[in-house]
């Protein structure tokens, strides 16, 4: 894997103006509030949180599908803030993609599946109507499924062909950099585990960069190269899929890692197990606490995490954003065994 | 140990445009007093089918060809709707996935948990409201004052789903049937909501089918787990042992297809386990 950045966000902020719930005053719903993260060439960047963490903006800005409110986005060395309709920019357009979570709503009811899949084509490449086709055949085929499939509509598929589905016409204008957004958590376990798996071939031999977003941490930790974990419209720790499992140094994911269900009834009931809960719920992220965004569900919080909201700090090449992490590391540290199976 | 539900050749189907498809196929189980089942399966397993007949609200096409649910001794099957009715959230409650969709939007929390004694108890409403005081303060609920003057819309996901938990728990059932209560939970909330279930039935003695499409909750929570393909049953058993020693290769199948943090090898899917 190179080191260098394909995609640079930088203080990227998106503020949405709404009506506050309970004053009806204008408010700000601060989805994106100053993220800065660097995705290298052909890694997977996995991005967990829990709903309303902000994850899905994350990714729709990322895919280029909405404009931040502030803050810098660099592809491959080329600033997509400054400049828009230019050749450069359109170039770039095509060589990011998204596949989104529900396979229900992304897919045109009424739309073959050769038109969907190969849309991206008419538009980008001018091709001919047989051009097309056989493009189409051999993506479908690349994702597993037969060529004759490009003539049904999407209501003929299951949710994981209809993914697949999604995931052609994603990959057909042979994207670099390609923004997963929770693509398999509308699908069974058993088709979650296949799809999976065609991500990550299909990474194997297109040297793709992927951005994944779930709020399934084990789905992100299978996938992922490098994870972030975000809450409340921010990065509060980023690390490699092995530092952040075995030795998570943000309280939010430790306690994140502590409540996931963990299928061996003997580990799920260790006694000390269920005194690691996270308490109450994530804050509204139109009155979001100030100070640490964490402040009213930490157990450690003191006054200084009410006033002073930390910043993320880099340390052995990762980064956690969190005034006593040191103190909490030596002063309650957490046995986080897995097991290899 | 006494059982508190029996169910035996249960076969269901629905009445579709294209013919009778079969839901549920000779489904038989029996749960003990105060026991977690699990009744796990993937989408379209039957396992949802199940918990609707146990409370016999199932949609008016589905058809039940055979079988008995014995329930303290009565086959629920055989009951008219006024018997049914008594039963239902007194001595048989049920929790839904999405807490919003199960309550009333226009009626506020304490009286959607205040009509469950009222009408089952005959209680006054001074006194059912009390009940239901203490009840949402048990189920965690912080401000149990407000939440009982506040509208379903104005609560969190989790906070419904406690509300949600308070009604079907009012009235301590002897069996309460659980239909993917924390799937639209987030992962800290899931793991909130599943310790409150387990503290609440433990208290009452309460029996419970916990529906679910995900083998890990089971390991949780469950005593016993029922493993459900296409309608039917394919593997049965205490739970340390299904996961130990998975004898069905659906089981086995479906274990191997979990993500599980720090697993670094390759998922198995179905296909891949039947090709091998």
């Amino acid at each position: 894997m190179s080191s260098k950045p394909l995609v640079e966000a930088i203080s990227i902020k998106k503020y949405y103006e709404v009506e506050h719930p309970r004053t009806g005053k204008n408010a700000f719903l601060k989805a994106v509030d100053n993220v800065s993260i660097s995705i290298k060439q052909t890694e997977t960047y996995g991005l967990v949180g829990e709903s309303g963490s902000g994850k899905t903006t994350l990714g729709r800005i990322l895919a280029l599908l909405e404009k931040p409110t502030s803050g810098k986005l660099i592809y491959d060395g080329f600033d997509l803030s400054s400049t828009n309709k230019s050749l450069d920019y359109r170039k770039i357009r095509r060589e990011i993609q998204i596949v989104f979570q529900d396979p229900y709503s992304s897919l045109h009811p009424r739309k073959k599946i050769v038109d969907i899949v190969g849309e991206p084509l008419l538009i980008h490449e001018k091709l001919s109507r047989e051009q097309i086709e056989n493009e189409v055949a051999k993506i479908l085929e690349i994702v597993g499924l037969k060529q004759e499939h490009m003539y049904r509509y999407p209501h003929e598929f299951s949710g994981g062909q209809r993914q697949r589905i999604a995931l052609a016409r994603a990959l057909i204008l042979k994207p670099k950099f390609l923004v997963l957004d929770e693509p398999t958590s509308a699908l069974d376990v058993s088709v979650q585990a296949r799809i999976l798996n065609l991500l990550k071939d299909i990474k194997d031999r297109t040297n793709m960069t992927y951005f994944f977003i779930s709020h399934n941490i084990a789905v992100i930790d299978y996938m992922s190269d490098r994870i972030g974990v975000m809450y409340l419209g921010k990065i509060v720790e980023e690390a490699s899929r092995n530092d952040l499992i075995y030795r998570p140094l943000h309280p939010y994911t430790k306690y994140l890692l502590m409540s996931v269900p963990i299928p061996d009834p003997e580990k799920a009931r260790a006694p000390n197990r269920k005194k690691l809960r996270l308490k109450g719920e994530i804050p509204s992220p139109i009155d979001p606490p100030k100070g640490c965004r964490f402040v009213t569900r930490c157990p450690f919080a003191t006054d200084k995490c009410m006033r002073e909201e930390p910043v993320l700090e880099e340390t052995n090449g990762r980064r956690v954003a969190c005034h006593y992490w040191e103190k909490i590391e030596k002063e309650f540290p957490i046995e986080l065994s897995w097991s290899e199976f | 140990m006494e059982d508190i539900l029996k169910v035996n050749n249960l076969t269901i189907s629905y009445r579709t445009l294209r013919g009778k498809v079969k839901a549920v196929e000779n489904v038989s189980f029996n749960l003990g007093k105060g026991k977690i089942l699990a009744v796990v399966g993937e989408t379209g397993s039957g396992k949802t089918t199940i918990g609707l007949a146990i409370l016999r609200i199932l949609p008016p096409n589905a058809v039940i060809e055979k079988g008995e649910i014995w329930f303290n001794g009565k086959n629920i099957l055989d009951l008219d709707e006024d018997a049914m009715r008594r039963i239902r959230g007194k001595e048989i409650s049920i929790i839904f996935q999405e807490p919003k969709i199960t309550l009333n939007p226009v009626i506020k929390i304490g009286e959607q948990i205040a009509e469950v004694p009222i009408e089952h108890l005959g209680l006054d409403k001074k006194e059912a409201y009390r009940l239901a005081r203490k009840m949402l303060e048990r189920t965690g609920v912080p401000d149990p004052d407000r939440v009982m003057k506040s509208y379903p819309h104005e609560l969190s996901g989790g906070m419904a789903q406690r509300v949600v938990i308070s009604i079907a728990m009012i009235l301590r059932p002897k069996l309460l049937v659980a239909d993917e209560p924390t799937s639209a939970l987030d992962v800290s909330v899931q793991a909130q909501v599943l310790d409150l279930i387990q503290e609440l039935v433990r208290e009452t003695g309460t029996s419970v089918i916990f529906i679910t499409h995900d083998l890990s909750l089971a390991a949780e929570i469950a005593d016993e787990i029922l493993v459900m393909y296409y309608g039917k049953v394919v593997e049965c058993g205490d739970v340390f042992e299904i996961f130990k020693t998975p004898k069905h290769p659906y089981t086995r199948a479906l274990l191997n297809a979990i993500p599980r943090i720090g697993f670094r090898g390759r998922l198995k899917s179905l296909e891949e386990m039947i090709n091998e």
